[in-house]
């Protein structure tokens, strides 16, 4: 009998502190392509469960997440634009009140050094306060959101799931928006069939346009992720009054009317363009560059001259950026609502 | 019977080798004695003591009345006698003073090799490190959502006042937003600031730390300091300052005429 009771006391604490010792379920098993530079972001990708995945997506299709329930992170970034909002050039939220800046696709993020527009947010965990929390988006509070979450009996138990705790917090609903947008990786584009080798993935054509986008375009939109990273002023207003961009971070005046350079992949499916989405295709876009850019203090030295393309050449180039669609990013149904 | 002797056995060995692959390293005990300090904020405006809704009058010649006041204090260092100086760990040396919570005018600080100390240092804000750092390590005073970070230009708030002005000129009360922040990231002006305190008193200028004896460093925040020194602010000029080159000028005056070490209790 005594035997027995301190057999049973031993297993208890032998399986007490294996259950502390485990992680608390499968990675997420997030593979860089190999084409890719490093990641940017300073992000321990064996932290990423399937678990914490599941949770950031389940949220980003959750309008539990705006004041009045009605807007989910998915209402203004949609997978078939590549996470960016068909059509809108800025974005409708609570009340049908309007943004200021068109909502920008969500897609390799692990490889951005900073977000939004004007990158003021260097982190991927704090991209997630700023719709919650924006008046004109979901004007919510994080504080409420973590209220919401562990009064609703599912988000509860997964969430104690994946992170074993008794209750939720901030950190982790951060952490697993992190965890969901870290997943999502565009890299199965023709032109990136192409870069693997396959040389049949582009034609004739789309090569020549690959060939003249790389001289045109390639300074600002440069590598496999079509940008360096930089925040330019690309001439589409004259004083830079209406956003000033860039300057309200670094408050640095000549940084007035800088944006950044976004990378240009599913570039053919996420219009309308630019940061206050007021160019509806991708030839208003080059139009833009061969004739509209307007001079005003801080225009980019590249673009004082504008770039001069023929009608041929703008095809050409068009073609070429069609070749960055990734179907297969477009229609992962891993990326689809449960 | 010989199995199952064998089994618990094993049982033991594995479960031992489960609990010190779980439990954190025992820091190896320390022979020296340690102590604790209290650092207790008093805050006055002037020679007043501050309360919210009360008015008082800044170097500009402006009423103000205050409705919110919050700061961080971080990165603490207690100086001895000697020289010898104890950094307070990382993990443990941040701390939201919020005037609205008398709980938090009083900062703890434990495990102090005992000795004589005679000054302190602080930074008043929040260091570039810890703002860059992923939302696991904001734990604590760093937790977000407690009005003290911004979000889209992410960074922590480290001295925030808000409340109502008013001039000779400008006779209905203007709301004020005095919001500063910013740790110097692309560009930025940097407005952490650190600040190195001695007692102001001759007789109590030293905090004998013991096993037995917790000293107390009164340390007096003066709240209109933030506008009045050295730099003199109109606040009804700019009623609301936040990510702004202007932020600066401010950090000076919190880190110059804000905070004194009145005296140390033992």
């Amino acid at each position: 009998m005594k035997f027995t009771l301190i057999f049973f006391a031993i297993l208890l604490i032998v399986s007490g502190s294996m259950y502390s010792c485990q992680k608390s379920d499968e990675r997420a098993g997030i593979e860089l392509p190999a084409h890719f530079p490093p990641i940017r972001q300073p992000i321990d990708l064996s932290e990423i469960t399937s678990n914490k995945v599941r949770l950031g997506k389940m949220l980003f299709f959750d309008p539990i997440l705006s004041l009045d329930s009605t807007i989910a992170c998915a209402s203004c970034h949609q997978q078939e634009a590549a996470f960016s909002h068909i059509d809108h050039d800025v974005s409708h939220g609570i009340f049908d009140r309007l943004g200021s800046r068109n909502a920008p696709a969500l897609q390799n993020l692990l490889w951005e050094k900073e977000f939004f527009w004007d990158g003021g947010v260097h982190h991927m965990d704090f991209i997630s306060p700023n719709p919650i929390e924006n008046e004109v988006e979901m004007g919510e509070t994080i504080q409420s959101i973590v209220r919401k979450l562990n009064r609703h009996p599912r988000y509860k138990s997964l969430f104690s799931e994946a992170f074993q705790r008794d209750s939720i917090d901030v950190n982790q609903i951060l952490e697993v928006f992190t965890a969901f947008q870290a997943t999502l990786i565009s890299s199965n584009s023709p032109f990136d069939d192409y870069l693997r080798g396959n040389t049949s993935a582009l034609s004739e054509s789309e090569i020549q346009g690959y060939a003249l986008f790389q001289s045109k375009c390639g300074t600002c939109h440069s590598g496999v992720l079509f940008t360096d990273n930089s925040y330019r002023n690309n001439g589409l207003t004259l004083d830079n009054t209406s956003d000033v961009g860039r300057y309200g971070i670094t408050l640095k005046p000549e940084d007035k009317g800088k944006f950044k350079v976004p990378s240009l992949r599913n570039v053919a499916v996420s219009q309308p363009y630019m940061h206050h989405g007021r160019l509806s295709s991708l030839s208003a876009v080059l139009e833009h560059y061969q004739r509209g850019i307007k001079p005003n203090p801080s225009l980019d030295n590249l673009l004082v001259d504008k770039i001069s393309m023929t009608d041929k050449e703008k095809e050409l180039i068009i073609s070429f950026l069609h070749t960055l669609t990734d179907q297969k990013f477009l229609k992962n149904p891993a990326f689809k609502p449960e | 019977m010989k199995i199952s002797k064998l089994i618990t056995c094993i049982l033991i060995l594995s479960s031992l080798a489960f609990l010190t692959s779980c439990i954190k390293e025992e820091s190896t005990t320390n022979p020296n004695e340690k102590g604790s300090v209290i650092l207790k904020f008093d805050h006055k405006a002037g020679n007043e003591v501050f309360a919210f809704g009360k008015e008082f009058t800044n170097a500009a010649g402006e009423k103000m009345k205050f409705s919110m006041l919050k700061y961080y204090i971080s990165n603490i260092v207690l100086h001895q006698e000697n020289g010898t100086k104890y950094t307070v760990p990382r993990d443990s040396s941040y701390f939201l003073v919020d005037y609205a919570n008398s709980v938090t005018h009083n900062i703890k600080i434990s495990n102090i090799p005992s000795g004589t100390y005679t000054k302190i240092s602080f930074m008043i804000g929040v260091d570039s490190t810890k703002n860059t750092e992923d939302v696991s390590k904001f734990e604590g005073a760093l937790k977000l959502g407690q009005g003290m970070n911004w979000n889209w230009n992410a960074g922590f708030i480290f001295v925030k006042t808000e409340g109502e002005v008013t001039s000779a000129s400008v006779t209905s009360p203007v709301s004020f937003k005095y919001h500063i922040g910013l740790f110097g990231k692309n560009g930025q002006p940097n407005n952490t600031r650190t600040v190195t305190l001695a007692s102001q008193s001759a007789s109590e200028s030293k905090a004998r730390v013991s096993a037995s004896i917790s000293p107390a460093f009164h340390i007096v925040v003066d709240v209109l300091g933030k506008f009045n020194a050295p730099n003199i602010i109109e606040v009804t000029k700019k009623p609301v300052v936040m990510v702004d080159n202007a932020s600066n000028i401010i950090a000076d005056n919190y880190a110059q005429g804000m905070f004194t070490l009145d005296h140390i209790h033992n």
